[in-house]
């Protein structure tokens, strides 16, 4: 998962107040963004985040995190994962030694989206740094390989998806399963939880935008547990969870790259919040599913509103290149 | 030519993984198959061909950070490796196997080396004394059709090579946008925009790095004089085409400062709510419930609401005057369709409708597009813009008195408007403001 936004540098610790410091991927920003956001909490606390899941890009790295930024650091709240190693095994070198640690999952529903597969195509572009549609559909690449060179239209196309689609859908109860078996997995080591409450509401509710991409629902649910199990002592947490509720009433959650849900994966499980004319939102667009589908096939291009897109980043590098002269 | 191939293989309990498996399994468990052993064999009863066969699988290694924070995994084809990787977490992989790679006769023999397994009892994870390598959930592998590249292009209608410089605030920016993903532009012009905040040297160094610009697309900012006349000089020769910044006062007419707006600690550095509201500045200490504050508020802007005529006057003539030097000119397309179609989403910032006229108008004013090149490039906009919003992340409400005042037929109770990662209503944004309650960016 990539940031839609790099962090800024981070400003120097607020001596005057303790810090809780989330370690996790672009699931800790809406975590932030909340708690950073809550008034009982945002005058007593200083959220810090440090989104690990970046540390690699060459704006994102440690260097933003310079020397007194642990030093306000009481808490951590930690995603649990087996992925970015050293950039773990680094975090803990770097933390202060009676640092009180809260461990919570980063939850992933795979399920939802059973086509979820390769597709050539999918390479690094300038306008598109993470390849054109990063959730790929393997039904949908392999039709474009098929269909390379026909010139059909998009009704066409969209028919022979859903054909070769409804014939290549696995067995969805299994897959659900496998979810399940991972997410108690993962609850076996953190201290939040959380297999049971996607088990029991992804029906009911929307959870997520794409496989890894919250809506604010878990986002709501991480945030209540995170303040129970932290802030029990020291805060009135009736009313943190009716600020929670109260921030999150109208929040989207990382919706900038929402992937459709397959209509018989939708009727499949009884999705209750499915609605098959539904508008997607897929960075400056809002497509049907049906619309999304054809642009994946097709592999066309769209607009993107977070990103400095080829003109600034075209600027971006000659300023740099030009550097001395300027 | 050989039948094609649709396999699927669940390595699950329960799933028919045993038929296909050889040396170096242990039994199937709730998910997946553990590989054993360091080396795990497959075997499946696959034909060669002239055809290319897609290889994917769902497989995960067994890590125990820190002692063990991945593993090794190669994966042979018949004797010959096909892809070497190192697992840290669940991937989904994909490999195309050529022709060349298969055997021509069934079956088709698969290798995965793990030289990194290990067995749990020696991290210290369990008693279970098997050296773990991957676990494999899933493999599918399917015949492709031909070679995957996509469709060979049609001649491109572009003449021109080189770049199009764009200068303007972010409205240039957005149109830079749309025309660098047009596919005829695609490796044959650049497209590179100059913002307004340049100064003088940046813009004359820019323009010499650029190098080639085969046509400036300027907007016409006020108060941008200097910079006009500069962009003038280094174009020289090249073709110039200009175009207004794009506003819509009519549909806020209480805009306006807002005392409480002022820098706040994250995520309010500029301000909780940048876009004044007079009226609900006016009301920020009135009590009462939700609905009342509702009430008062469309009470009080329904007085203060301007005469539609007389407004809709003034932003004619302020059109006219932001557009009366441009090459392109909207004003037309803006008082023709804003009662039809949402063209802005604030005061600044036009919606997908606009900024495609915009992109057109300006394409049209250019002479590097003619004939059947203008037609085609005509319709990968069309296509490029299907569903587009244009600058969509900040949207101010739109008063339900003054969509009543002007007719609006896109503006209907209960629609939702974004602002950022939130989507409120009307009634609900005007109580979020007025009572100046945070919200979640």
């Amino acid at each position: 998962m990539v940031s839609v936004t790099p962090p800024l540098p981070q400003p120097p610790a607020d001596r005057t107040r303790p810090a809780v410091l989330i370690f996790a991927n672009c699931q800790g920003e809406d975590i932030r963004n909340v708690m950073a956001s809550v008034e009982p909490l945002r005058e007593a606390y200083e959220f810090k985040l440090i989104a690990y899941h970046v540390l690699n890009q060459p704006w994102g790295g440690w260097e933003n995190y310079g020397p007194g930024f642990m030093s306000n650091v009481e808490t951590l709240w930690y995603q649990e994962g087996p992925d970015f190693p050293q950039e773990r095994a680094r975090l803990h070198e770097a933390l202060p030694a009676d640092i009180r640690t809260i461990r919570f999952p980063s939850p992933s529903m795979l399920s939802l989206w059973p086509l979820a597969g390769g597709d050539q195509r999918r390479e690094p572009e300038e306008l598109y740094p993470d390849g054109r549609y990063p959730r790929v559909d393997y039904v949908a690449a392999q039709l474009a390989a098929d269909l390379a060179g026909q010139d059909l239209s998009d009704d066409s196309i969209f028919d022979r998806y859903m054909e070769m689609s409804a014939q290549r859908l696995p067995n969805l109860d299994r897959r659900l399963a496998i979810d399940i078996a991972r997410w108690q997995q993962r609850d076996a080591i953190v201290d939040i939880p959380v297999g049971e409450y996607l088990h029991d509401s992804f029906r009911e509710v929307p959870l997520f935008h794409t496989w890894t991409h919250l809506t604010a629902e878990p986002v709501r649910f991480l945030a209540k547990r995170l303040c129970e199990t932290t802030f029990a002592d020291t805060a009135d947490l009736e009313q943190l969870a009716s600020a929670i509720d109260a921030l999150l009433a109208f929040h989207t959650g990382q919706d900038f790259e929402q992937t459709p849900v397959h209509p018989l994966v939708a009727q499949h499980f009884g999705l209750a919040w499915y609605r098959p004319d539904a508008l997607y939102r897929f960075h400056s667009h809002e497509w049907t599913f049906r619309d999304y589908i054809v642009h994946l096939i097709r592999h066309a291009p769209y607009c993107r509103e977070s990103d400095i897109g080829v003109a600034e980043t075209a600027l971006a590098t000659q300023a740099g290149e030009l550097g001395d002269e300027l | 030519m050989t039948e094609p191939v649709d396999l699927f293989i669940d390595f699950a309990e329960g799933g028919n993984s045993g038929a296909y498996k050889g040396a170096g399994w242990s039994d199937e468990e709730e998910t997946h198959s553990w590989m054993e052993g360091g080396v795990a064999e497959l075997i499946l009863p696959i034909e060669g061909g002239d055809r290319p066969l897609a290889l994917e699988f769902a497989v995960f290694p067994f890590v125990h950070p820190p002692l063990l924070e991945r593993q090794q995994l190669q994966v042979e084809v018949n004797g010959r490796l096909a892809v070497s990787l190192e697992l840290s977490d669940t991937e989904e992989l994909r490999i195309v196997l050529t022709p060349d790679q298969l055997a021509g006769s069934a079956p088709q023999l698969l290798t995965f080396r793990q030289p990194d397994a290990v067995s749990p009892s020696s991290v210290g994870v369990s008693d279970d004394p098997r050296r773990l390598g991957c676990g494999l959930m899933w493999l599918r592998c399917t015949t492709l059709n031909g070679a995957a590249e996509p469709a060979a292009p049609t001649a491109l209608p572009v003449a021109a090579h080189g770049a199009i410089a764009v200068y303007g605030d972010a409205q240039a920016r957005e149109l830079a946008q749309l025309a660098a993903r047009l596919p005829a532009f695609e490796k044959k012009i650049r497209v590179v925009w100059l913002p307004p905040e340049m100064t003088g040297p940046e813009i004359e160094a820019a323009w010499r790095q650029i190098g080639d610009v085969a046509q400036l697309w300027r907007q016409v900012l006020p108060g941008d004089d200097d910079a006009a006349a500069q962009l003038r000089s280094l174009a020289g020769n090249t073709e110039v085409v200009t175009f207004p910044r794009l506003t819509m006062d009519l549909l806020w007419p209480f805009a306006g400062d807002d005392p409480r707006c002022v820098p706040e600690e994250y995520p309010y550095e500029a301000g909780r709510y940048v876009f004044g509201d007079m009226i609900g500045a006016s009301l920020a200490e009135t009590p009462g419930s939700d609905e009342q504050l509702v009430a008062e508020y469309l009470h009080r802007s329904a007085e203060a609401c301007p005469d539609p005529s007389q407004a809709l006057e003034s932003y004619a003539a302020a059109l006219a005057a932001a557009e009366h030097t441009c090459d392109v000119r909207l004003s037309d397309f803006l008082l023709g369709k804003f009662q039809r179609q949402k063209l802005f989403h604030n005061r600044n910032d036009p919606s997908g409708i606009t900024l495609h006229a915009l992109t057109e108008a300006v394409i049209e004013a250019s002479s590097l597009f003619d004939g059947e090149g203008r037609t085609t490039i005509m319709d990968e906009l069309a296509r490029l813009t299907q569903g587009y919003q244009g600058m969509f992340m900040m949207q101010v409400p739109v008063n339900p008195v003054v969509a009543g005042r002007y007719g609006l037929a896109w503006c209907t109770p209960g629609q939702r408007y974004r602002y950022l990662y939130n989507r409120w209503t009307f009634d609900e944004y005007t109580v979020q403001y007025i009572r100046w309650r945070p919200w979640c960016p």
